[in-house]
């Protein structure tokens, strides 16, 4: 196990008093926590509902056996096709963000060059400017690029503008590994591509991991640059597609709900197997951060 | 590691090393620095979209600082932006109170419960809330019903303030009366504890370790005390991180208005920010010269902001 | 840890399945795209309605399938875009270049209507070739209209830019079983404005004997303006003709602006406080709360039976019978009738639907491919069949002349008789002045008793430079169509000398942009003038 999943997992013990006992503090954390929650339950038993019974117990759920299970087949129906779109936008602008932050800083942390101070700088500058000044230049970029309506164009602007953030933290890490490794693979004969396969993947998995969810969930709840750009239903991603729902006029809430449930569910369900990497990894990205 | 210093000579021999820069390079370059650039030079112009465009100097900014709009527009974010402040207090003290348990297990479940909202995309927690807020089927008016609430307010209002804006006979029409538009974008997402910033208090946190609070135990402090002695000073530093964040995340996002509030930031545009005013009027009037202008004055003010941030931050450490 | 390892694993490789599935959908969908030979229309609409939606996609169906005889591969795509954002999303895909062939306009400002859109005035006299063998045949496109096109036509740009597909006519609804428990069997809906304010104090009086939460008319932001607009249209008749220096049907926007700007009329003139007033009064009938909720939630409240009526469109019609679990009773607008002692005073009458009912127009987008495809499907949708098909699936009424329409859609169709509408002192495609009515506006309700608190905020700001400046967008656009159409007179002169001849088509063509051209410079040079000289008058004092 490496060095920095130690240390994320360090994070986790508890230093707390040990004298006294512990459960007015859980009541306090239930208490927040429930509030905090209390969106996801009402979504949930909402879309189980059809709107008489929500009008007339709006607050409780139902017994299962009178769960409307057919307006999850109008959430698959209204909000299923557009899932696909966001995880191939999502994936692969996560993946090729990460992909070449890592190039870019194992540069700057491994090597200092002429020029890398500039190039550094250009970096760090970025990290002022803020999007949303850029917004309308951009589209009009988008669309002397022909750009428009596609789905390439989420993604390279995901990448472009995960860049700065995802060098920032991966130099900040591979600055800390050991040199002696670099140095004994290089003896071997390894290429930078092996070195970084070999050393810098596998010693930074967790930040590496948290970066990606990061990105991942970055995508995957951007609305308004697809409500720009994307014009094809055919294309949409999930965020337009929530906005277009919520358009509509004729409003049955177990229906919408259950469409909200549909949009949630693949990434509760991937959270569920990857629990663990999600803690650990936003524990040691805070440390970090 | 220390970096490898590599001199000109050697550097011509050993070039390819650019190349793992290059392309992060040129994807900033294009679609950050170039559409930067050609915001600042558009917001000298009146453009609408097409090749024709008029320059006029100065115009788009003298236009942005007497428009009252846009004035009306930071006077809102401001008020979101202090509100920010006091909307750190769950977080911080869901952090506290997590750290000081005893049990490993049950931290560790409380930080699985924390991530699961965020694992929703943000569009649905959205519309759930903007659900929450409708007179009629919402929930906080309900909530508000049942515990009496509403009589509290109504009284407030008929012997305090005199506004009118909270009646017996009427729900509470939080998005439409434009004196309640700004305490509801502020109530939004109540209790506030986002995963992110209480890990980030939690690893402020893990730097103390068992034998302070015991020997501060010792000492007969209060849990307050063992608070504002202990917890409070270590985490200093991710509060202001914290509040940057915040700061910056305010004067960037309009998506929530627009969704919550449409266009013209509800009533009395009561709920209009800068960011929205400056989609509004490119996407909605076709003024693209002057939304640029609009952003252009939002870069400096981040620009500002960032500024005192890296200043505190660095002091810091 | 082996176990984490695992379940990481196995969440992952669920991922790389969506991953992979999405991968195949999107390279799938790329390969069917890639046909050289499939042409693609595109039309994009905000009516998300009940009924629509399914009566487009089965006429372009049939569409696809008369090109496909011909020999043609088209597919014609239905994009419906939901009316909160189709405002900024026609803007977006108009300017970034990426527009559908075919959009419906509402109403767009002028400015954008000339530089987006194709004129259709070469179109409209020709017949349409798929009115070939029914009533309809070998009229002029045009004439085939009930308005005959009136409506589309625009005043300012003296040009057709879009064609009508549906007649919009406003109606009271209402819930029959309800009414008839409150009010006996059979009982007759209120044939006016004092009538429907008994009728309306009765409900209320019945819902507090019975325990019954019921309202008599269920609101929302959008309904409401449905009826008090209309209805409040009424106290200005009067007034409308004395400001008619053209002698138009109804004074348009800029003689409304100008006048205002004279200060022949205001926010303080007796026909606009009562107009005002005769709002209000309306008011006290909607559920508390009602200007804050969406139009679906005002719908909810109908279609639950929580108030007996609802005023909305012939637009809603098939919505709410797919909904409605109750029979739904339709009858006219509560107006007030010429001899009512407190509302009669400046008004003429009951006044005719046809001149602002004619709607949901299509337009088709200059310089996107395949135009005279799009061109040909709107002939098709607005032939004597397609409006047929249309009307009997959709429960909409149709746009075109002699097509029969079914019994439930008869209380709908349009009255022809009366005198002109007013207005309101909201201005009709106004910016600026839109801007302080939006900002005043709920004062109307929070205050119901009277309009002074919306009065007075509404004079603390400046309308006399909002309004100026709503006249000088104007202006500019009209300065700028007329720069254009220069372009397109020299171009259709070059042609005629060049040959063709005087009376040839492109010589036609010649003399009715002229004409046009006259027309608006001379528009635009008297209102300047007119502006120039009230701002003068203005400054002196």
């Amino acid at each position: 196990m490496s060095d920095n999943s130690i240390h994320a997992v360090a994070a986790l013990q508890a230093v707390g008093s040990k004298r006294g006992s512990d459960w007015p503090k859980h009541l306090v954390i239930w208490l927040i926590l429930a509030l905090q929650l209390l969106p996801l339950y009402m979504m949930f038993q909402i879309s189980f509902k059809d709107n008489t019974e929500f009008l007339t117990n709006p607050w409780f759920p139902l017994l299962p056996w009178h769960w409307h299970f057919d307006n999850f087949v109008y959430g698959v129906k209204l909000i299923g096709p557009y899932i696909g779109n966001t995880v191939f936008i999502a994936t692969v602008s996560a993946s090729c963000t990460i992909f070449l932050a890592t190039l870019a800083a194992y540069f700057f942390a491994r090597y200092k060059m002429p020029l890398s101070n500039v190039l550094w700088s250009i970096f760090l500058v970025l990290m002022l400017l803020p999007a949303i000044a850029n917004i309308v230049p951009l589209f009009m970029l988008l669309k002397s690029m022909n750009l428009l309506n596609t789905l390439q164009a989420l993604i390279v602007i995901g990448m472009a503008g995960g860049q700065v953030f995802n060098t920032f933290i991966l130099r900040n890490f591979i600055e800390d590994l050991p040199k002696d490794l670099f140095e004994a693979a290089e003896i071997d004969g390894a290429s930078h591509f092996q070195q970084i396969i070999n050393i810098v993947v596998p010693m930074s998995a967790p930040i590496i991991g948290t970066l990606f969810i990061l990105s991942f969930l970055g995508q995957w709840n951007d609305f308004m640059m697809p409500l720009i750009i994307l014009r094809d239903r055919e294309l949409f991603t999930l965020g337009v597609g929530l906005v277009y729902l919520n358009g509509e006029y004729v409003k049955q809430w177990g229906q919408i709900m259950s469409a909200f449930m549909v949009a949630s569910i693949p990434l509760i369900i991937i959270f569920l197997f990857c629990m663990k990497l999600f803690v650990r990894g936003l524990a040691a990205g805070a440390v970090k951060g | 590691m220390p970096a490898t210093i590599i001199s000109t000579r050697k550097a011509l021999r050993q070039w390819h090393l650019y190349l793992f820069v290059v392309p992060s390079l040129l994807l900033i370059g294009t679609f950050c620095y170039y559409p930067a650039i050609s915001a600042i030079i558009h917001s000298f112009f009146d453009w609408q979209g097409s090749d024709q465009m008029q320059f006029l100097g100065l115009d788009n900014f003298k236009r942005a600082l007497t428009d009252p709009i846009l004035r009306q527009s930071f006077g809102t974010m401001c008020i979101l932006v202090v509100a920010n402040f006091f909307k750190m207090v769950p977080a911080i003290l869901l952090a506290v109170v997590i750290h000081r348990l005893i049990s490993d297990k049950w931290q560790y479940w409380y930080r699985v419960l924390l991530i699961v909202p965020m694992v929703v995309p943000g569009l649905v927690s959205l519309f759930i809330w903007k659900f929450f807020f409708d007179p009629n089927l919402g929930i906080i008016n309900n909530a508000f019903d049942l515990l009496h609430i509403k009589h509290m307010l109504v009284w407030l209002d008929v012997n305090w303030f005199h506004s009118g804006t909270f009646r017996m006979d009427a729900p509470i029409s939080w998005l439409s009366e434009p004196r309640l538009i700004i305490p509801s974008l502020i109530f939004w997402g109540f209790p506030w504890v986002g995963a992110v910033s209480v890990f980030i208090f939690l690893a402020g946190l893990q730097g103390i370790g068992t034998e302070v609070y015991e020997a501060a135990e010792l000492d007969g402090a209060s849990p307050f005390q063992k608070f504002t002695h202990i917890e409070l000073p270590l985490i200093m530093t991710q509060v202001r991180l914290n509040v940057i964040l915040m700061m910056i995340g305010a004067l960037q996002d309009y998506g929530l208005q627009f969704m919550l509030l449409g266009g013209n930031g509800g009533a009395g545009m009561k709920g209009m920010v800068p960011g929205l005013w400056m989609f509004n009027r490119a996407f909605l009037a076709g003024e693209f010269g002057y939304a640029c202008s609009i952003g252009i004055i939002l870069f400096f003010l981040i620009l500002l902001m960032t500024y005192i941030n890296n200043k505190y931050i660095r002091v810091d450490k | 840890m082996n176990r984490e390892k695992i379940l990481n694993t196995v969440g992952f490789t669920l991922l790389g399945l969506c991953f992979l599935s999405a991968l195949y959908s999107v390279i799938f969908r790329s390969v069917r795209d890639a046909d050289p030979n499939l042409i693609t229309i595109r039309f994009a609409h905000w009516q998300l309605e009940g009924g629509l939606r399914g009566t487009f996609d089965d006429l372009a169906r049939q569409y696809e399938k008369i090109c496909a005889d011909r020999g043609q591969k088209v597919r014609v795509e239905q994009v419906t875009i939901p009316e909160s954002v189709f405002g900024n999303w026609v803007l977006t895909q108009l300017v970034g270049g990426t527009a559908p062939q075919i959009i419906e306009l509402g109403s767009m400002h002028i400015d954008r209507k000339a530089r987006f859109f194709e004129s259709l005035s070469g179109y409209v006299n020709e017949p349409n070739p798929y009115n070939a063998g029914t009533p309809l045949a070998g009229l002029p496109w045009r004439n085939t209209f009930v308005d005959g096109m009136l409506s589309t036509y625009d005043k300012d740009l003296l040009d057709y830019y879009s064609v009508p597909l549906s007649l919009f006519t406003v109606r009271l609804f209402y819930n029959k079983p309800l009414y008839e428990k409150i009010f006996g069997q059979d009982a007759p809906p209120p044939k006016d404005y004092r009538d429907f304010v008994r009728v309306c104090l009765a409900i209320q009086q019945y819902g507090q004997e019975h325990g019954l939460g019921i309202v008599p008319v269920a609101g929302s932001k959008y309904n409401e303006g449905q009826l008090t607009g209309r209805i409040a249209g009424s106290q200005t008749q009067k007034l409308n003709d004395r400001l008619n220096r053209k002698r138009t049907a109804s004074v348009d926007g800029n003689e409304l602006y100008v006048s205002y700007l004279r200060e022949q009329w205001g926010p303080r003139s007796p026909e606009i406080i009562s107009s005002l007033r005769l709002t209000q009064s309306f008011y006290q009938f909607f559920q508390p709360g009602f200007q804050q909720v969406d139009r679906d939630s005002g719908t909810l409240y109908f279609i639950q039976s929580r108030c007996v009526f609802i005023c909305t469109g012939s637009w809603d019609n098939t919505s709410f019978r797919i909904q409605a679990p109750f029979e739904i009773g339709v009858c006219d607008l509560p107006l007030p009738t010429k001899d009512d002692p407190e509302y009669g005073q400046y008004m003429k009458g009951p006044f005719p639907e046809l001149s602002r009912t004619v709607g949901m127009g299509f337009g088709i987008v200059r310089g996107t491919p395949h135009t005279d495809m799009a061109l040909d499907f709107l002939k098709f949708l607005t032939s004597y069949r397609g409006s047929e098909y249309f009307t009997k699936h959709s429960g909409w009424l149709p746009a075109i002349m002699n097509v029969p329409v079914d019994d439930q859609l008869k209380p709908f169709e349009p009255h022809m008789d009366g005198y002109p509408n007013g207005f309101g002192l909201a201005l009709p495609a106004s910016n600026n002045q839109a801007v302080l009515m939006d900002n005043t506006a709920y004062l109307l309700q929070k205050y119901p008793d009277s309009p002074e608190a919306f009065l007075e905020a509404y004079e603390q700001l400046d309308a006399f430079s909002a309004i100026t400046n709503d006249l000088k967008l104007w202006l500019a656009a009209a300065r700028r169509s007329i720069v254009r159409a220069d372009t397109l007179l020299a171009a259709n002169r070059a042609l005629a000398r060049g040959g063709s001849g005087i009376d040839s088509s492109a010589g036609r063509k010649f003399y009715e942009l002229l004409e046009q051209q006259i027309q608006t410079e001379a528009d635009a040079y008297s209102y300047e003038m007119e502006m120039t000289q009230i701002w003068k008058e203005r400054v002196k004092p």
